[in-house]
């Protein structure tokens, strides 16, 4: 249980109440919270999760393994198919679902975990292999985490992408977007789509469309912690078709499936 | 590789009564090469190779062994455990059938059938005189001794470790978390462990007893235990928790929805970034015993935990609050908390659930 305030006599008249109803055991400042380490300093809030990651290498035997630059091979496609099935396939379960919730603190591992999670119901040995690969890039900065500056203006910006038809199996796009706080990074998604675009308008449209809906609840969230969100959230896209369309909805045959979404942003 | 239900040392080599070896039969082969040839009744053969080892035997069906699955005692003093080697095979055999084994009624199973086709010893073993012809002679089966095929107290002994090693051994595998309550209700340490909490429990008013009103099924309980190690590995304490065994709870009647919202990581991330920005200061706490505190709106009622049944009393516990366990515990803790938080003013988030402000 985490509690802040802004005023340091409420959270100790809290901590007694809470301490009569219930035994409470007091641990402090935030420091070490569900195996995320917390620390503080003048220009800000540092989040990691080192330990976690050393522990996830030392499970995996690769703590002396060389360091790599990048999560994943650039360009590299995961298909279903092109080597042996694993033995057991429980080890590659174990591992993929410690990365997953080590991406609470890693936004730049996001992508490779959200991949090598679609082959946790048959995993081959070239899954396996990218996952050591990613434990690899791991052991450069088990360190790294992310950084909330105590400088940084309240309200968010959000920049969204699509990687269009990237599954080649499925044909199904990629949704990518990440919603600032100011200069803090606060939430992130990379994300298979549920359905086939046919254009990379509609693809990048429906990315915009998920952030849109993140930032919406973001600001819900920032209401009810009692600060306010001076105007509108920004929200960025590179793609000039769907921000064409964002801005002057108008349908014809290759967008009218799509209005759904249109009329959320 | 014979999975130890109880293990039975040699009398020489007995340096602890509880002696667990699960780590043995890994450790054993490495530190003494296992020698075919002039293999000492005491030396145990890689576990591997039992197969062959026991092929000399012609499994004899006997009638007595045929019904019951044998039944080790959960404690295992030396002397009663012990098919010592050093006695005559045969005689050790008849001592074995002819003692009445501790079966449980339940645990009486039809044996499985086995093969009645004769065994004989592959020809590369005929140069080898191997561990079983010497302790048990060529007819006597195994079987018929202790009705596991293999028993660990053939393979394992304690006499080819080091004095330091074997006091090592004995001194890890002593710290045994008991399984259930009939293990650990003879150390008084668990039982000590068992009292507080059942005190604890009393103390919280989680139960009172009654009588079981018709039409109602009770649930179980069972205990679990731990020993908390402190960061050296030295022992901090013995803890013992009654936990219910809520999978025998039926949905509609003993529980209803066990829904408990757990706080997004994204509005963590979002509270920190925001008190990183007004300096607001971030403190910790944790709730003791947390699901205990949950209030139960159902009806549960549930056996009085082992230990505390009287016989011939047909009372059982019904549940005020919830306990370890049960399908609601979780949901039943956060609807206690958040009605205690919204006592005192704040209030629940429409964007996260899980968020008081």
């Amino acid at each position: 249980m985490v509690v802040t305030g802004n005023d340091e006599k409420v959270i100790n008249d809290l901590k007694a109440f809470l301490n009569s109803c219930f035994k409470i055991k007091d641990l402090g400042p935030l420091k070490y919270f569900r195996g995320i380490e917390v620390a503080r300093s003048k220009t800000g809030i540092t989040v990691c999760q080192r330990k976690y990651t050393l522990d996830i290498l030392e499970e995996a035997r690769l703590l002396g393994a060389k360091p790599a630059k990048v999560p994943m091979e650039p360009d590299l496609v995961l298909t279903d198919t092109g080597s042996a099935a694993l033995k057991d396939p429980t080890r590659y379960r174990h591992l993929v679902g410690k990365l997953i919730y080590l991406t609470i603190s890693r936004p730049e591992i996001t992508y490779s975990v959200n991949t090598l999670s679609q082959f946790i119901q048959e995993p081959k040995l070239h899954h396996l292999k990218t996952v050591h690969r990613l434990l690899h890039y791991l052991k450069a900065a088990p360190g790294q985490g992310l950084l909330f500056p105590s400088d940084s203006p309240l309200h968010f910006i959000g920049y969204c992408d699509a990687d269009w038809a990237r599954c080649p199996i499925t044909r199904r796009s990629v949704t990518g977007y990440c919603t600032f706080l100011g200069k803090s990074l606060v939430s992130w998604k990379s994300r298979k789509q549920t359905t086939v675009s046919r254009s990379s308008t509609e693809a990048e449209y429906r990315s915009m469309a998920a952030a849109a809906y993140e930032l919406t609840w973001l600001r819900y969230l920032l209401k009810d912690l009692g600060v306010s969100h001076p105007g509108p959230a920004k929200l960025f896209c590179d793609n000039q078709a769907a921000l064409h369309i964002a801005a002057n909805p108008v349908y014809h045959e290759r967008t009218k499936h799509i209005e759904l979404d249109c009329y959320t942003i | 590789m014979p999975i130890p239900s109880s293990i039975a040392t040699l009398p020489e080599t007995i340096t602890h009564p509880q002696p667990t070896l699960s780590n043995q039969p890994s450790t054993q082969p490495n530190l003494e090469p296992p020698s075919h040839n002039t293999s000492p009744p005491l030396i145990s053969p890689p576990t591997v190779a039992t197969p062959h080892l026991t092929s000399l035997k012609v499994y004899s069906r006997f009638p007595h062994t045929t019904t019951t699955v044998p039944l080790e005692p959960p404690v295992t003093t030396p002397q009663s455990s012990v098919p010592s080697t050093s006695i005559d095979p045969s005689v050790s055999s008849l001592t074995n059938v002819t003692e009445p084994p501790m079966v449980d009624p339940i645990q009486t199973l039809p044996e499985p059938r086995h093969s009645t086709r004769l065994h004989r010893p592959p020809p590369y073993l005929q140069d080898f005189q191997t561990y079983h012809d010497a302790v048990l002679g060529p007819n006597v089966s195994s079987a018929s001794i202790s009705g596991t095929r293999y028993p660990l107290q053939r393979y394992v002994s304690y006499s080819g470790l080091s004095s330091p090693y074997r006091s090592f051994v004995s001194n890890i595998s002593r710290l045994v978390k008991p399984a259930t309550y009939e293990q650990a209700r003879h150390d008084p340490q668990w039982v000590a462990a068992m009292t507080a909490e059942i005190t604890a429990l009393e103390e919280n008013h989680t139960w009172s007893t009654v009588p079981l009103p018709p039409g109602q099924q009770p649930i179980d309980c069972k205990w679990v235990f731990k020993i908390k190690y402190k960061a050296d590995g030295s022992i901090e304490r013995y803890k013992a928790r009654l936990v219910a065994k809520g999978f025998t709870q039926r949905e509609g009647i003993d529980y209803k929805d066990t829904f408990d919202p757990v706080a997004k990581i994204t509005t963590v991330r979002c509270l920190l970034a925001v008190a990183a920005v007004r300096h607001w200061p971030l403190h910790q706490m944790d709730v003791q015993n947390a699901f205990l505190h949950g209030e139960l709106s159902e009806e549960v009622y549930m056996l009085p935990p082992p230990g505390y049944r009287r016989q011939g009393e047909n009372t059982v516990c019904r549940l005020h609050k919830s306990l370890y366990g049960l399908k609601q515990a979780s949901r039943s803790w956060f609807r206690r908390f958040s009605y205690a938080i919204q006592e005192i003013g704040f209030q629940q988030s429409r964007a996260d659930y899980s968020l008081f402000t």
